[in-house]
């Protein structure tokens, strides 16, 4: 996901991330000039994001974000459904290219 | 720190592509002059070899989405992203497998249609032609787009000029030297491409500290090493099988497969998957080291370049980085659009012209008639590329498309009996069940959907009323 935020007066920002909303603790997870960061990664759970001029008060309002991931059992039957298919398909070929070169050879 | 990464200014930009550009169309008349017939344009008179052969393949399987998509993947989907890029080379690998009997089944074959038609008939023919025709034109649609994006982001060039400027160089070399220009430039630029990664890999891997990489990555981004994140263990099938129908059906591929050599068609092929493999993992790392090195990604889709343009400049390479970068990207594009400028227009002059619309285009005309349907086929492109409407949506949506051609062309090239009505419904269903998937489930599901639903089709149309299909049969000239 991107992150975006306004900084026309091209200051030097600071984003800083928690697993609470009241921001104790945090990390910095960018400091600098530009005006979004792409985070990628995260734990699955809700985590709060906000931005503000480095060193300085205020911070923008605390930013929720919540990581879901793929439902489990629809995992298991996709999973379960690839393997099948891309074990048939290379058996497929390398079973077609046997007979192949046999026949060729005959 | 991504600020003034991009060091590289606009007049530096315009030198280095037009110096580029003037080698490749240079490069493109020399070789061009062995293209004395129709075969030698289109086919290289049928005599590539070894090492051209597998250069061509890789340098072509290269294209803007490896340098510019393997580091998103890798970014977004961490260690399971890289290798799932990695399989598209399963594609490349396994159709050495094919080639054997391709040039046994077509021993004067031209194009990939040949197969469609000969084995499915004219229905099945015209649907291979919709989709590979979709496929292919989102493909150098996107290609064209991510130029001109690429010109303009690494030298402030403006995005029109960008994109005219490199479609304009791979329209004049491809048109003066037809296949020869294409194998002969795919060459020079495979070193270019595995020399410049190489590079840029190395130097992130002098600036790493991999046990701080690690515990970086654990604390801010654990999702990237695990081992069962769902998208990215999804996306490793996906990829693969999007990979399969990429290559299985499409015609630059064939084409390729029809102009080596048949002694050394299937190692070229081999030896092409097995070099590409490592290089979505090389761009791939190179974006996982973004984190552990304090590089901020503010655009997901320039991950690549920023990333690889930070590290170049932490070295003190300076303005370098920017023409390393410029010239690796240059060569990675051109090397796609030129080969599938190629293919596309023997396509279109193969199968469209002479076969659908009966023209008789003899070898007094086919010069000619090459040269128009290549300089048309890149008008249509410029034209499309140039509102910059988001193409690449379609070629990621095309997967599920082109994902159900793969059994048809197993079963078309291995089985004798088949029932041509049931293939050709399992191609319709496993399209539109996989662009449901696209949009339902996800991107990640799509290509799976696509070809797992034409697979059952398939099996089943080889127990179901199966018609014979005699070889003895076949016309030694297919058109």
């Amino acid at each position: 996901m991107t992150l975006k935020w306004s900084n026309p007066r091209n200051e030097v920002v600071a984003l800083e991330q928690s697993a609470n909303e009241s921001f104790e603790p945090f990390v910095v997870r960018y400091e600098g000039n530009d005006a979004s960061s792409v985070l990628s990664g995260l734990a699955e759970g809700t985590h709060y994001f906000r931005v503000g001029a480095s060193g300085e008060e205020p911070r923008s309002e605390p930013l929720a974000i919540e990581v879901k991931f793929f439902p489990r059992d629809q995992l298991a039957w996709l999973l379960g459904i690839g393997g099948v298919v891309v074990v048939l398909t290379i058996g497929a070929i390398i079973a077609g290219a046997a007979q192949n070169r046999e026949k060729e050879a005959g | 720190m991504t600020e003034d990464v991009f060091s590289i200014s606009r007049s530096t930009g315009w030198i280095v592509v037009i110096l580029l550009g003037v080698l490749w169309v240079a490069l493109g008349i020399f070789w061009g002059k062995r293209a004395k017939n129709s075969e030698g344009f289109m086919l290289a008179g049928r005599n590539v070899g070894l090492s051209l052969g597998s250069a061509t393949a890789m340098a072509t399987w290269v294209t803007s989405n490896t340098t510019m998509l393997a580091p998103v993947f890798a970014l977004t989907l961490g260690i399971w992203g890289m290798l799932a890029y990695s399989t598209a080379s399963f594609g490349l690998l396994l159709f050495a497998l094919f080639v054997g009997r391709i040039r046994t089944l077509l021993p004067a074959g031209v194009t990939a249609g040949d197969f469609f038609r000969l084995r499915y008939g004219r229905a099945g023919w015209s649907l291979f032609l919709i989709i590979t025709m979709l496929y292919s034109l989102s493909w150098l649609v996107s290609m064209a787009i991510a130029g001109g994006d690429l010109l303009e982001a690494l030298a402030g060039i403006p995005y029109l000029q960008g994109m005219s400027l490199i479609l304009v160089v791979c329209i004049l070399y491809t048109l003066f030297g037809g296949l020869y220009a294409v194998i002969g430039t795919d060459f020079i630029q495979s070193l270019i491409i595995l020399v410049g990664i190489v590079f840029i890999g190395g130097l992130v891997v002098a600036k790493l500290d991999f046990s701080t990489a690690y515990e970086h990555i654990s604390t801010y981004q654990p999702s990237l090493l695990k081992i069962a994140m769902p998208a990215a263990l999804l996306a490793v099938f996906n990829n693969m099988l999007f990979g399969f129908g990429e290559v299985f059906h499409n015609n630059v591929w064939w084409s390729r497969a029809f102009a080596m050599r048949k002694d050394v068609a299937p190692k070229a092929f081999f030896l092409s998957g097995l070099l590409w493999f490592p290089i979505p993992i090389a761009a791939g790392f190179i974006a996982l080291a973004a984190g552990p090195l304090g590089i901020n990604i503010p655009d997901e889709n320039q991950t690549g370049p920023v990333v690889a343009s930070a590290v170049m400049n932490m070295s003190g390479l300076g303005a370098a980085s920017g023409i390393l970068i410029l010239i690796v990207l240059f060569c990675s594009m051109a090397s796609s659009i030129d080969s599938l400028l190629a293919a596309t227009s023997d396509l279109l002059i193969e199968d469209v012209q002479k076969g659908l619309f009966k023209a008789k285009v003899n070898e007094e005309k086919f010069r000619r008639s090459a040269g128009i349907v290549i300089v048309g086929l890149g008008v249509l492109v410029w034209l499309l590329a140039a509102p910059h409407w988001p193409i690449i949506n379609a070629l990621f949506i095309s997967g599920p498309l082109v994902g159900s051609l793969i059994w048809p062309v197993i079963a078309g090239l291995f089985w004798r009996k088949i029932n041509r009505r049931i293939v050709l419904a399992g191609i319709i269903a496993g399209s539109a069940l996989g662009v449901w998937a696209y949009f339902s489930l996800g991107w990640f599901t799509a290509s799976l959907v696509g070809a797992g639903v034409s697979m059952v089709a398939t099996i089943l149309a080889r127990f179901i009323s199966p018609e014979t299909f005699r070889e003895a049969d076949l016309p030694v000239q297919n058109h």
